[in-house]
């Protein structure tokens, strides 16, 4: 397990909550941010290696924030995973289409968003590894 | 008699007759025979008829929480009808140590009320209802089952009848459970039975007498002035809608009882049904967290429904779909799965029946306000 930094978008109290400490129970830094502006404004200050991005928030949206975020950020360098309740064929693929990495339906179950976020977070991390490797011409050990 | 049934231990003693423990030969098993109080100085011929209103009425009912009579007769010492044996203990008896735990209570209340809807649907009053005629017995899985015992005093009526007097014009039944307008002789119905039974509950709860005094006249003045301790004074562990539910049964005028045994089962509803094992997954088994998290989820959502009002009312009822699926959403997170059902029934009518969803609003807000019950519950520490 990583030491990864989540950052979790949600306006709901009680689910930044449940899903700050089921996420640090398994071993990640997690900050929490009450909704789309205020994560944009985390994410300008801190490096983060995952977002969790609800969809359904009062200040900006999910798909908005979504949207300006893949403006400054690609979805290697800031995978996002968007929880929603809504399960409209239509809001999964306009979430696609704006950058979403993946998604998770609400009422979360836990163990499979642990096993998106560690696939996202391997896929960053091999990502990043190939770059590394193709612009210093040769694989590192290990 | 004696042919039939050997009698071999006396095991109670009512205020009609002794009870017996005896075998049946002929079915060969163990039963209970109640027999009259030959010597009780009550005319012999009313005590018999007294036991055969017994027998019918009781014959009459198969019911799970009401002893079941298998067979009546009479011998050279008089009339004696024989029951099922329970293999249990009064409520009186199991009260000695303490009180009744709240879970406990709330089988045990299910059960006494569906016993007392049995015996009204057909007509039937007890009439003398106290913890010596409620029986627990242990099952075998270690749940425990309510009989009813002793429907003596029951009597067919469908209609309020007048107030039964014995020739020494002392009323019958105990004077602790007995209800206002046995007092005044006024005329009796099911409610007469529900008081008796909140008065019962209330004792169960508490250990103690909900109508107090030092002598038979003061504790019936108790309950003619409706004297009592709040149950919530006494045992303030008890969440308050199981209070005010138990304070209704025993009301003082019977018109604010609920009007039958099955109306009080209808509004027995005392904690919001969570999940508790989903909740203790949310909150990672703790207690406190888990408090925390209703409160939070309570605050949440009455901002929630607020919001989702008035969407329904100004006709944005695709907005008010999704406000709903979003308290379903934290709801099923916590395993408030009352809260999941009426969420799930505003998103599939919410733009059919905005009406409806009005409705099943105020079910939100009532779920809600017994939330402060579901916390109180939460010992998962003990």
């Amino acid at each position: 397990m990583s030491e990864a930094r989540i950052l979790i978008a949600d306006d709901g109290k009680v689910m930044r909550v449940v899903i700050t400490r089921k996420l640090k129970e398994k071993g990640y830094e997690v900050t929490a941010a009450a909704g789309g502006r205020e994560a944009l404004d985390l994410i300008e200050r801190e490096p983060f290696d995952l977002l969790l991005l609800d969809v359904s928030m009062p200040d900006m949206d999910g798909m908005e924030t979504l949207e300006r975020l893949r403006e400054r950020f690609s979805a290697i360098q800031l995978p996002v995973i968007m929880a929603t309740a809504n399960d409209e064929d239509e809001d999964t693929v306009r979430a696609f289409e704006l950058g979403a990495n993946d998604y998770v339906l609400k009422p979360i179950n836990f163990p499979v968003l642990y096993a998106r976020i560690e696939t996202q977070l391997k896929l960053k991390r091999a990502t990043e590894e190939l770059e590394r490797v193709t612009k210093s011409g040769r694989p590192q050990p290990g | 008699m004696s042919e039939r049934y050997e009698i071999k231990e006396q095991i109670g003693r009512g205020g009609l007759g002794v009870v017996y423990r005896a075998f049946d030969a002929h079915l060969n098993r163990d039963v209970a025979i109640k027999k009259v109080l030959v010597d009780s100085g009550e005319p012999l011929e009313e005590l018999t008829a007294n036991l055969v209103i017994e027998a019918k009425t009781l014959s009459a009912l198969k019911h799970p929480h009401i002893v079941t009579v298998h067979d009546v007769g009479q011998d050279e010492d008089g009339p004696y009808i024989v029951m099922e044996l329970l293999e249990g203990e009064t409520l009186d008896s199991i009260m000695k140590p303490g009180v009744m735990a709240v879970d406990d209570f709330e089988e045990f209340a299910v059960q006494t009320l569906e016993g007392l809807v049995a015996a009204h649907s057909v007509g039937l009053l007890h009439r003398d209802l106290k913890p010596a005629n409620l029986m627990i017995v242990w099952l075998p899985s270690g749940k425990f089952q309510v009989k009813i015992l002793d429907f003596g005093l029951a009597k067919f009526s469908r209609k309020p009848t007048a107030q039964t007097v014995d020739h020494k014009d002392s009323l019958l039944g105990s004077i602790f459970f007995m209800a206002p307008e046995q007092f005044e002789r006024s005329p009796l119905d099911a409610r007469t039975d529900l008081y008796s039974i909140g008065a019962i509950f209330y004792y169960a709860l508490t250990g103690q007498y909900p109508f107090e005094g030092e002598s038979a006249v003061e504790v019936m003045n108790a309950h003619l002035e409706h004297r009592f301790t709040p149950l919530a004074e006494v045992r303030p562990k008890v969440p308050d809608p199981v209070c005010a539910w138990v304070e209704r049964l025993m009301a003082r005028k019977m018109e604010d009882r609920p009007a039958s045994a099955q109306d009080a089962l209808d509004t027995w509803n005392p904690k919001p049904v969570i999940d508790e094992a989903q909740l203790r997954e949310a909150a990672s088994g703790d207690p406190e967290l888990a408090a925390e998290l209703l409160t939070g989820f309570r605050e949440e959502a009455e901002g929630l429904i607020e919001k989702m009002n008035r969407e329904l009312e100004s006709g944005e009822t695709d907005a008010a779909a999704e406000t709903a699926r979003t308290i379903r959403g934290t709801a099923s997170t916590l395993g408030y799965t009352e809260i999941i059902s009426i969420a799930s029934e505003i998103e599939e009518h919410a733009k059919s029946d905005p009406e409806r969803c009005r409705g099943l609003s105020d079910k939100f807000s009532s779920a809600l306000a017994r939330l402060a019950d579901a916390v109180a519950r939460l010992s998962w520490n003990d």
